[in-house]
């Protein structure tokens, strides 16, 4: 632990030298004593830790260098001790920010010395907090979550950082697997709202019947089983952020309700009258197309003009080109170091066959076959046989993704089965009873 | 006055342990204590209640911690909580008296019980 510096300010000599000899038992205390209130606020410069403060100096009250101190550095905590057992002046000193009132007498010594304790537990704490808020904040620099650098993802930083910089609600789309729940963090850890919380909720995770509560929260009564009072999400963000994933799963009644809150700016907990403000800033994602949600009737207009906000589309994996290439190594990398493995490399073949897959997926399902391609590789280079393709989408399932001209579910169902037999021209055109030049001349056309 | 201790350095030495540091301590104590007992007594020679009271506070707590019990009400009726304009002459001028009396009587022992 490091010094801990301790300003002890007593006109008494004799009082104050024993207070500083007892502070000082501690060898991490460092303690510099003053016999006025002006020698003390002249050394204020020196950044002490804590104060012990008497209240009665030569040349001006206590009252006077707390207001001053305060004024200079509002963290600084304030022990006063004092001669005088006024309790109407300790309550006015603990107003005025002082950490706490002490009365002279035999319990004094031992009450600084707890006091000193808790300030260095809480100060370290608070450090400790400071410390990992920025970690967080490194860690969701948006080119250190979102690897690429093709033309989709630096369009994509552009407008993340326009969502830094204002308090718009944003809306992010993108298939599953593609990170939307990461740009939402980025977002939010990189405003100036990043040193309040960050709180996800997924929608789709949450039962109809438990969403209100959980998002408004509900006063002891409510119902049954409501014991006690519990805030909702949206006031545990506070000045933070709430990031709604999913909210095309949200039912119209409970859209109803976020519609409302969001108007007013306000919202009452179940069961209760008090108004409560938010002031938390609204992030949504989801992997369906709103706008045809409320075409078909099954998402409020009015709801999704007010979440449209800033709207920000992550782009499918496979649209990235090689941009699969630097994730793949970025993957590689920290599969390898996570588990203690020496570096591992992809070779020529390898690269091909991720650069030809189509990754239904997205990023998440590149990270697990990257994963799954590092433990099977025996040798320093990941090769074309270590990477399986497993996902779980049928033909039927990409096939129905969107409508498509007669040529593009062609090419769709001609990349499924060059996926699915390792890119193997041979195999797929036997399986689709179609000539191998077929194949050629498309893969030739870069059509597939 | 008389059947009671003079003076009581118990708390002095559980709180510093070492008996040099007690003799160091007590050093600091007979050297800035009549100092405020000579500023409390300037008050009272020029009728300066602000002053007395103040030095009389200033002394209350080094007071308690060498217990000097028989100056433990004294001390208080003129500390700067009370106003010492409220106390009868007479009755300030007795407390002034016994303060100084039983202060310089402890300050005598101290340094022949220290050798300072």
């Amino acid at each position: 632990m490091s010094t801990f510096k301790i300003f002890v300010v007593e006109d008494d000599p004799f009082y104050g030298e024993m207070l500083k000899y007892h502070i000082s038992l501690n060898p991490d205390y460092v303690v510099e004593k003053f016999e006025n209130g002006k020698e003390c606020l002249n050394n204020l410069y020196k950044n002490p830790a804590v104060i012990s403060l008497d209240y009665s100096l030569p040349d001006m009250s206590g009252m006077e260098v707390l207001k001053k101190v305060k004024e200079h550095n509002p963290d600084i905590p304030v022990i006063i001790v004092s001669g005088q057992e006024d309790v109407s002046t300790a309550v006015k000193l603990l107003k005025e920010g002082a950490y706490d009132y002490f009365v002279k007498d035999d319990e004094t010594k031992d009450r600084i010395w707890n006091a000193l304790k808790n300030i260095r537990e809480r100060l370290n704490l608070e450090k400790q907090i400071d410390d990992l808020k920025e970690e967080i904040g490194k860690k969701y620099v948006f080119n250190n979550i979102i690897k690429g650098n093709s033309k989709e993802i630096k369009q994509l930083f552009n407008i993340m950082e326009k969502a830094v910089g204002t308090n718009i609600t944003v809306s992010i789309s993108g298939e599953t697997g593609t990170g939307k729940d990461l740009v939402a963090k980025a977002i939010h850890y990189n405003s100036l709202r990043g040193k309040y919380p960050f709180i996800a909720i997924n929608i789709s995770a949450i039962p109809n019947d438990l969403m209100e509560s959980e998002m408004f929260g509900y006063e002891k009564g409510a119902f049954t089983g409501a014991n006690t009072r519990k805030i909702g999400k949206f006031e545990e963000a506070g000045k933070g952020t709430i990031f709604l994933d999913e909210i095309g799963e949200m039912d119209l009644n409970m859209q109803a309700k976020l519609l409302r809150v969001l108007q007013e700016k306000e919202l009452t907990r179940i069961g209760g009258h008090a108004i409560v403000k938010v002031n938390a800033r609204l992030i949504v994602a989801t992997h369906r197309d709103l706008a045809e949600e409320v075409k078909n009737g099954n998402f409020r207009q009015d709801l999704y003009y007010r979440l449209l906000g800033l709207p920000i589309h992550l782009p499918p994996l496979k649209d990235r080109g090689n941009d699969i290439l630097i994730l793949a190594k970025y993957f590689v990398d920290a599969f390898c170091e996570e588990n203690a493995m020496s570096k591992k490399n992809l070779s020529a073949h390898a690269q091909d066959k991720l650069l030809n897959y189509s990754y239904p997926g997205n990023v998440r399902e590149l990270k697990a076959i990257i994963e799954l391609a590092a433990v099977m590789s025996n040798s320093d280079t990941i090769d074309d046989i270590d990477i399986t393709f497993t996902s779980t989408k049928k033909v039927s399932d990409f096939l129905l993704d969107e409508e498509d001209t007669l040529n593009g579910y062609t090419r769709k169902i001609i990349k499924h089965y060059m996926d699915k037999y390792d890119g193997n021209i041979m195999k797929a055109a036997k399986k689709l009873d179609i000539g191998k030049s077929t194949i050629y001349r498309m893969k030739k056309n870069n059509e597939i | 006055m008389t059947n009671e201790k003079l003076y009581d350095l118990s708390m002095i030495r559980d709180m510093l342990g070492e008996e040099e540091e007690v003799k160091n301590m007590i050093g600091i104590f007979v050297e800035s204590t009549p100092v405020s007992l000579h500023d409390m007594n300037e008050g009272f020679k020029e009728d300066n209640a602000d002053k007395l009271a103040r030095n009389a506070h200033k002394m209350k707590a080094s007071l308690d911690m060498l217990k000097i019990n028989s100056l433990y009400d004294d001390v208080r009726k003129i500390d700067k909580d009370f106003k010492v304009e409220d106390i009868p002459q007479n009755e300030l001028e007795e407390i002034i008296k016994k303060m100084n009396s039983v202060l310089e009587l402890v300050f005598k022992k101290l340094k022949e019980e220290f050798k300072l």
